[in-house]
Parts: C-alpha cells; structure tokens; sequence
C-alpha cells in the first residue's frame, strides 16, 4: 500500500516535471490498479459518511420515542419517506450514475424498521428485524453494484450473524449474503474491505457449519474448539487456492498475506506438545481420518494439481504434513524440521519474489520459533543445543542452496 | 439493470407493510384481554427507553415437561377474575380458546418439574425516557395492568396502565 502511495505521487511529479506524459502516468498506475485522478472517490468518501450521519440522526431522533404522534402516522411517514428516497436515488441512478443516495435510502428503509418494532412494542426476536433489513438492502445493491451499499449491507449481515449465534440458533439465510457477496464482488467494483470481510466470514463460517453439523447442532463452545482451529487455516487455504484458480486478480496479494498470517499463527500451536496432544485426541474421537481426507486433503490437492505452480506444490505438501501429524502421536523432531524448513522456505521466496509481506512473516515466524523452543528447552541443554545446532544448519544450508540455485537461474 | 431495481426497493416497501400489518392486525382485529405485570427500566441503543414487563403466570410457568431454549411454544391462557394467566404450555397450536405463541427462554429444575421462561414479544414497553421513568417507579411499588390484543397466538400491546 505504501508503495502505491509513493509510486502515485511520484508519478504525479514526473508529469509536472515533464519527464512523462499524463497518458504514460495512467498506463503505469493502470499497471498497479491504480487511477491517475482519484477526485471522484475522495468525493464519494465524504458523501457516504454524511449519507452515514444523516442516517444515524434519524435512527436516534426515533429512539427519542415521539409518542405523542400516532404510531401508525409515525410509521407511515417514515415508510413514505423510504419510498420518496429510493426514487430520488433512482432518479440520479438513471440520468446521473450516481447509486451513492441508495446507502441513505437502505439506511431509511431500517430506520423504518426500528421504529415500527418501537412504536408497537415488538420484542419479539430483534435479529429478525436486522435479517429483513439486510436482505433488502442487498436485493437494492446487486442491481446498482455501488462498493459502498455492497459494504453497508455485508456489514448488516454481519451483524445478523452475530446476533444469530449469539441467540444459538444456525445461521442457514447467512449463506445466502455469502452468495450475495461472493456476486457482488465478482461483478462490482473492487472492494478491498468486502472482500477481507468476506474472506473472513467464509474462513469462520465453513468451519463453523461443518462443527455445527458434525455434532447436532452444537454451538461452537470451547468443548469442540479444537476442531474448529484445526479446520480454520485449512479451509483458508482452501480459499486461497480457489480465489489462485478463479485469477481474482485485484484480491489475490491480499488474500496471500492474510492466509500466510492464517497459517503461521496456527503453526504456532504444533509446537507445543500438550496442544497436539489436545488436538490430536478431539480429532481422533469425533473426526474420522477418512472424513478429514476426502473434506480438507483432497480437495487440496486437487486444486494444486489444476494449478500446476511449484511453490504451491511445496505448501500444499506442507499443509498436507501437519494434517497427517495430528493422526500420528507427537513427532517432535519432524514437526519441529517441517515447521522450521517452510518458515526458512518463505524466507528465500520472499527475497526471491520481493514479496516483502512474505519475507515478514516468514523471518518473525522464525523469531518466534527460536523464542519458544527456547522457553520449552530451557531445562534440557543438550536437547536444545542439538536443536537450535539443527536448525542453524539448515537455515545455512539453504542459504547455499538458494544461492546456487539463484545464481544457475540467472 | 436498472429497470429490476424498482422491483427491490418495492420489495422493502413491501417488507414495511407486512411488518406493520402484523404489528397492527392483533390491536385491531385480535380479542383483548388484561393481564397483570411487573418491571423495570432499561434502555435500547436503536430503540430507545423501554420498560421490561414481567406478566404474572406468564412470562414463567411451571412445567412437568423439559422445553429447551428458544424451543417454540403455545401458551394456552385461562381467565383467573379479571385477570389471564397461563394454564399450559404446549408445544402443538391449540384447537380452541385464546393462547399466544412464543419461545423458552430458559428451564431449569425446579421440585419435580422444570420452571420455564417464556418469551412472546411484548416484554418491551417503549416509551420516552421521562415516561419510562415514571412508569419504573410506579412500577415498584404496584403492579401495572396490561392490555393486549391477542390474534391466533400473536399478540402486542395495547396499553400499560397503572
């Protein structure tokens, strides 16, 4: 992000100094998915945040409670506001392409919402209320393809989510917004923050399902934790390789670093022996090896083949060891060399691909590695010595290695 | 595009009506009955100030059977001097008489049976906050009466009197 910035506005300086042209400039920014003039989304920022203030003053000016109005001609001249609203923003929609007004209009159209539950003393279940608001909003925002109202009603059902599983009930209409969003993003415009919300939602919302199921019904408690972090990054790497397959070109180099995120903070947790142990006997108890085979491994490996990419054969074969090492007792010394040897791996290819992200996260993991096989090697010293000895070899090893293999490449 | 666009924000209209309708429909065509209530003051952060009303041999019932949370269920009422309460809890709509629909809340054991908490949407009174208020206090010390209409199981507010 930071290196878009600087290219933007050098950019800018090339073309007031005359070393390039404003159509050599758009060419290049066009490289990094970039605009040249971003007057239009600035302007279209603070229209939606006072499009927000407007709607939340008329969201608190109804929990004022106007009882001295008939509840009836409250809710009528709320609802025939909602109306006049959408086709004001219909209006500008057609003459002008401007769906920025509809944002207000979903925000009316749940102000509605709150006040008829208000004015007639609904209690009844809340998230209802919520799930008819996102839904109408999101039937408003498939057809104007506005990032903004894309995000709005996301964010609703997000709520809805929430509210849903904190009342213990499944979610079932939630993989309707999923499709909603999966839609939008694909046809509207990017929308970086969508799409991390909905990456997100399908890395907790698959696991999640497929707990809730597994064990009838079962709200996701810290009794079935176990599974649910073990199927998370696997699930996120699943979404990783599809959105590599669907050439999702604007959400991809986002997607690499939050699943590499994903996936070193959950490698953490094979480094303790009692966590594998915990783990270990969860899954051996309720999830079968068959069913983790045809639901996480092949599914993996498939989608590597149809990929054909060598760096992606390495982490799939990563992915498929530390699956496997729950099904087997404790193997320190192997879990502790694949561990090692991946971290030391994304190293090389983030100096190699100036992934700078890649590189990052790999080098802390490596950090953080060292740090905590300290800790718990601490009160045997020739184990820890061998250790700490191993991993120094390998990490110079492969320093050779790529440098070889670097240098017969160039 | 644009053209099925006036069909979503119909359906939001359309959304709106089939809330109110429902909200109105039990005041209106619904039997009412009074039932007595106790609470307190809490506030909303969309809604605003409500007041919680508890309603005696309603809003918790003693049961022979388990229901779990959030389980639906009918509540068949029976007059009691001026007063209904709830006389049982099924989980099968009743053929006749007046009852409301509702959820468990929570159950726990309780002597040979289970206390069961219900819930039926009217346990928030809205009001303004200076209103709620006053009604929090009276509501100490007296038990407010509460008129509902009753529609098919559905059931809302119709007034809170003190």
């Amino acid at each position: 992000m930071l290196n878009k910035t600087f290219l933007k506005n050098q950019t800018k300086i090339w073309v007031e100094k005359g070393i390039i042209d404003k159509n050599q400039a758009m060419s290049i920014l066009g490289l990094y998915n970039l605009s040249y003039d971003d007057k239009n989304k600035n302007f279209s920022i603070i229209s939606i945040l006072g499009y927000l203030f407007l709607g939340l003053s008329v969201i608190v000016m109804i929990g004022h409670n106007w009882e001295n109005l008939p509840a009836l001609a409250r809710a009528g001249l709320l609802i025939f506001t909602t109306l006049a609203l959408h086709i004001i923003s219909f209006y500008l929609f057609k003459t002008k392409n401007n769906s920025n007004l509809f944002f207000l209009a979903n925000l009316l159209y749940g102000a509605s919402i709150i006040l008829i539950a208000q004015a007639y003393h609904l209690g009844t279940y809340a998230p209802d209320g919520v799930f008819w608001w996102a839904f109408g909003s999101f039937l408003v925002a498939i057809f104007i393809k506005n990032p903004w109202v894309n995000l709005q009603c996301f964010t609703l059902a997000l709520i809805w989510l929430y509210m849903e599983l904190d009342n213990d009930f499944y979610p079932f209409a939630f993989w309707i917004f999923l499709a909603f969003c999966a839609y939008s993003l694909y046809f509207s415009k990017q929308s970086k923050t969508l799409y991390f919300l909905f990456l997100s939602s399908i890395i907790y919302f698959v696991p999640y399902s497929l707990v809730y199921f597994s064990f009838g019904g079962a709200w996701v408690s810290y009794k079935y934790m176990e599974y649910y972090l073990f199927l998370t990054p696997f699930f996120g790497y699943l979404a990783f390789l599809s959105i590599y397959k669907l050439n999702l070109e604007p959400y991809f180099n986002m997607t690499k670093i939050y699943i590499n995120l994903l996936v070193n903070f959950f490698s953490f947790f094979l480094l303790s022996k009692s966590i594998h142990l915990d783990f270990s006997l969860a899954l051996w108890q309720k999830l079968p090896f068959q069913i983790t085979l045809g639901i996480i491994i092949m599914p993996i490996l498939a989608l590597t083949i149809a990929l054909k990419n060598k760096d992606l054969y390495i982490i799939s074969a990563f992915f498929v060891c530390v699956i496997t090492s729950f099904f087997l007792p404790y193997p320190f010394w192997l879990i502790n060399i694949i561990l090692f040897s991946y971290y030391a791996y994304n190293v090389y290819k983030g100096i190699m691909s100036n992934d700078f992200s890649r590189y990052f996260i790999a080098s802390l993991s490596v950090l953080i590695f060292a740090f905590m096989r300290y800790i718990s090697l601490i009160h045997d010293y020739i184990t820890a010595a061998i250790f700490f000895f191993i991993c120094a070899l390998i990490l110079l090893m492969s320093a050779k290695i790529f440098k070889k293999y670097s240098g017969a490449l160039s | 595009m644009k053209k099925p666009l006036i069909f979503a924000f119909i359906f939001q209209i359309l959304i709106l009506i089939s809330m109110l309708f429902f909200a109105y429909a039990p005041l209106k065509l619904g039997e009412m009955i009074k039932v007595q209530a106790t609470g307190y003051d809490p506030r909303d952060l969309l809604l605003g100030n409500y007041s919680n009303l508890r309603y005696e041999h309603i809003s918790s019932i003693f049961t022979k059977e388990y229901f779990k949370n959030k389980e639906q269920i009918y509540l068949s009422l029976q007059k009691q001097g001026s007063f209904y309460i709830g006389k049982t809890l099924s989980r099968e709509k009743p053929n006749s008489g007046l009852f409301l629909k509702g959820r468990v809340d929570y159950s726990y054991q309780k002597d040979d049976g289970y206390k069961t908490h219900l819930i039926f949407g009217i346990e928030k009174y809205y009001s303004t906050a200076k209103n709620s208020k006053n009604l929090e206090k009276k509501l100490r010390k007296q038990k407010a009466i509460v008129t509902l209409g009753v529609l098919n199981g559905l059931v809302r507010i119709k007034s809170v009197e003190i």
